[in-house]
């Protein structure tokens, strides 16, 4: 919880030395609490202080990475319960469960389908995460064979599933040059997990049932010296899921909680009884960090992608699509020339309507900074210049024999003034709903 | 799609004599990948105003994502569409429920489905998420 200025004021020495280079202790503990100053600039400072702005100034849900040879996976750190308070910031990491109980070269097969995985979705590259490797022989030199399999057909991040220090360390020793998550601690064998941990300088997770029990392993992990936790409250169904990941997110935010101020790892699929994609879904929506799927089905994998892409959209940074041409339903030099602006939710309105209507067409998407029409049209950055000057940069001249081009009904008003702006073409006036345009090109577009 | 407009909208109808228990706010979801965020953010604000009291907006919530996802490419195309997306039939029913299953968890308190196999599942977390 960041603290107020005065209250920094209080820990400071008071002194007015001017060291810092402000004039007051109080200026300066003004300038810290806006975050435009740092505390090593006071020389004055104890250490008592120090460690209680320290604490009060890092982050209520910390922030914990799993490295790859390539790529990594940063969770936690999150701010808000709900996403339209400002927004959340870590996507939670997909994981692809794999047991060492199967053939290596099965193994092998399966993380090379999962690692050739890439979904577009506008133009944002989706993918699958990691794996997750469980050691479920108990036999450390299978299971190092296991993790050996998967880094030789993937080097996303790992996660590995072991449940002893003796399997711990096998896995890491087979996944040099990483940095995977260990799990799990438990209330059993936490002192032994938390040194291979250690040991490794790698990110451990504490599982147990209830969040008193978590809490008080954590507490024990961060005295054995670990930081870099993620709690595993073992939840089993959508209620479960729901009441215990939502309790971890508000005492760690609303009550700063530090025991349960860790980033959350999930297996919605994992008691077999759970709806594993829905379960999946509330994860994302809900508060996990880490989620490791059972198996792998682009069909389910696509839209809990494009789910997680949603949910984590900054609501105050619309998506914007790339302005420029696009092409329905392979177009011809016949075919209706239609301008929208570039704010997603609009452009895929539009070209889910032109396409779910069967006609082909080019749809100029003009750079209106993401806004939808009228907003746009409102804020001047979808005017009859710069309709103009799109239709003009994208070269629709070279691809159409005819000089007709449909703007958007509720911009009719700029028709006039966009036919003295762009000379030769004539201006037709398109529905004011997206949902017409098949009708509206039935009726107004000879072909 | 937005709180003021819907909020707005409960006062002038209730305005014109229509008493509050006989009001229903549809938001006006997308389905997911087209602005499901935008609605999704809008219940919420909508819930949470009415857990704080505001009257006008504590009308139930309808909701259909039966309509929303099976009108998209998504779940309509099963030809010329990028492998990553999947086997088409269960794509498509995917499409509907993980819609539907991110509006429950907005606050949706009507769903309007349209497969029998997604009211099958919506079913079945609405029963466990009302559990005692």
């Amino acid at each position: 919880m960041a603290l107020t200025g005065l209250e920094i004021y209080k820990l400071l020495p008071q002194t007015n030395c001017k060291e810092c280079s402000f004039p007051t202790c109080l200026a300066f503990a003004m300038k810290l609490a806006a975050k435009q100053a740092e505390l090593k600039a006071c020389p004055y400072v104890s250490e008592e202080s120090k460690a209680k702005l320290e604490a009060a100034s890092s982050p209520p849900i910390r922030l914990v990475e799993i490295v790859g040879e390539d790529g990594k996976v940063a969770v936690g750190n999150e701010t808000v319960l709900f996403r339209h308070e400002k927004t959340f910031y870590h996507r939670p990491g997909l994981f692809l469960r794999l047991k060492d109980s199967l053939p290596v070269e099965e193994i092998k097969t399966l993380a090379a389908a999962a690692e050739a995985y890439k979904a577009d979705y506008v133009g944002i590259p989706l993918t699958l995460d990691g794996f997750a490797i469980e050691a479920v022989t108990g036999d450390p030199a299978v299971y190092a064979a296991a993790v050996k399999a998967v880094r030789a057909a993937s080097k996303k991040p790992l996660i590995l599933l072991a449940s002893t220090p003796e399997l711990a360390k096998a896995g890491l020793e087979a996944a040099p040059g990483t940095r995977p998550l260990v799990h799990a601690a438990n209330a059993g064998n936490w002192q032994a997990m938390a040194e291979v941990a250690k040991a490794a300088k790698v990110p451990l997770a504490a599982r147990a049932d209830t969040l008193d029990d978590l809490a008080a392993l954590t507490q024990s992990l961060t005295q054995a010296g670990i930081e870099d936790l993620v709690l595993d409250p073992s939840v089993v169904g959508p209620k479960d899921s729901l009441e215990k990941l939502t309790t971890i997110r508000r005492l760690a935010l609303r009550k700063n909680f530090r025991p349960l101020g860790f980033p959350i790892i999930t297996f919605p699929g994992a008691s077999g009884k759970a709806d594993e994609v829905l379960l999946a879904a509330e994860h994302i929506a809900k508060y996990a960090g880490l989620i490791v799927l059972e198996s792998f089905d682009p069909a389910s994998l696509y839209g809990l992608l494009v789910l997680r892409q949603n949910i984590y959209t900054d609501p105050q940074k619309p998506i914007q699509v790339q302005p420029g041409l696009y092409e329905i339903n392979n177009p011809k030099d016949t075919s209706p020339v239609m301008v929208t602006t570039n704010f997603s939710i609009t452009y895929f309105a539009v070209a889910n309507e032109v396409e779910g209507s069967g006609w082909p067409a080019w749809l100029v998407v003009t750079d209106a900074e993401g806004m939808s029409v009228l907003t746009a049209w409102a804020a001047g950055k979808f005017d009859s210049e710069r309709i103009a000057k799109a239709v003009k940069a994208v070269g629709v001249e070279g691809k159409v024999g005819h000089r007709k081009v449909i703007i958007p009904g509720q911009v009719a008003v700029l028709s006039g003034e966009l036919e003295g702006d762009l000379p030769g073409w004539t201006i037709m006036v398109g529905p004011r709903e997206a949902v017409d345009i098949g009708a509206f090109l039935k009726a107004m577009w000879a072909n | 799609m937005d709180v003021n407009l819907s909020k707005q909208l409960v006062i002038l109808i209730h305005d014109m004599g229509l008493p509050l228990e006989r009001i229903v706010i549809d938001p006006t979801t997308g389905a997911l990948g087209y602005g499901i965020e935008y609605g999704y953010s809008v219940m919420e604000r909508l819930r949470l105003a009415a857990l704080q009291g505001d009257s006008m907006t504590q009308q139930p919530m309808i909701v259909t994502p039966g309509e929303e996802g099976w009108k998209v490419k998504e779940a309509k195309v099963g030809e010329g569409v990028p492998a990553a997306w999947g086997d088409w039939n269960r794509r498509a029913l995917e499409w509907e429920a993980l819609t539907a299953n991110a509006l429950v968890y907005a606050g949706a308190d009507v769903i309007v489905l349209r497969h029998p196999d997604t009211l099958r599942r919506l079913r079945s977390v609405i029963e466990s998420l009302s559990a005692a």
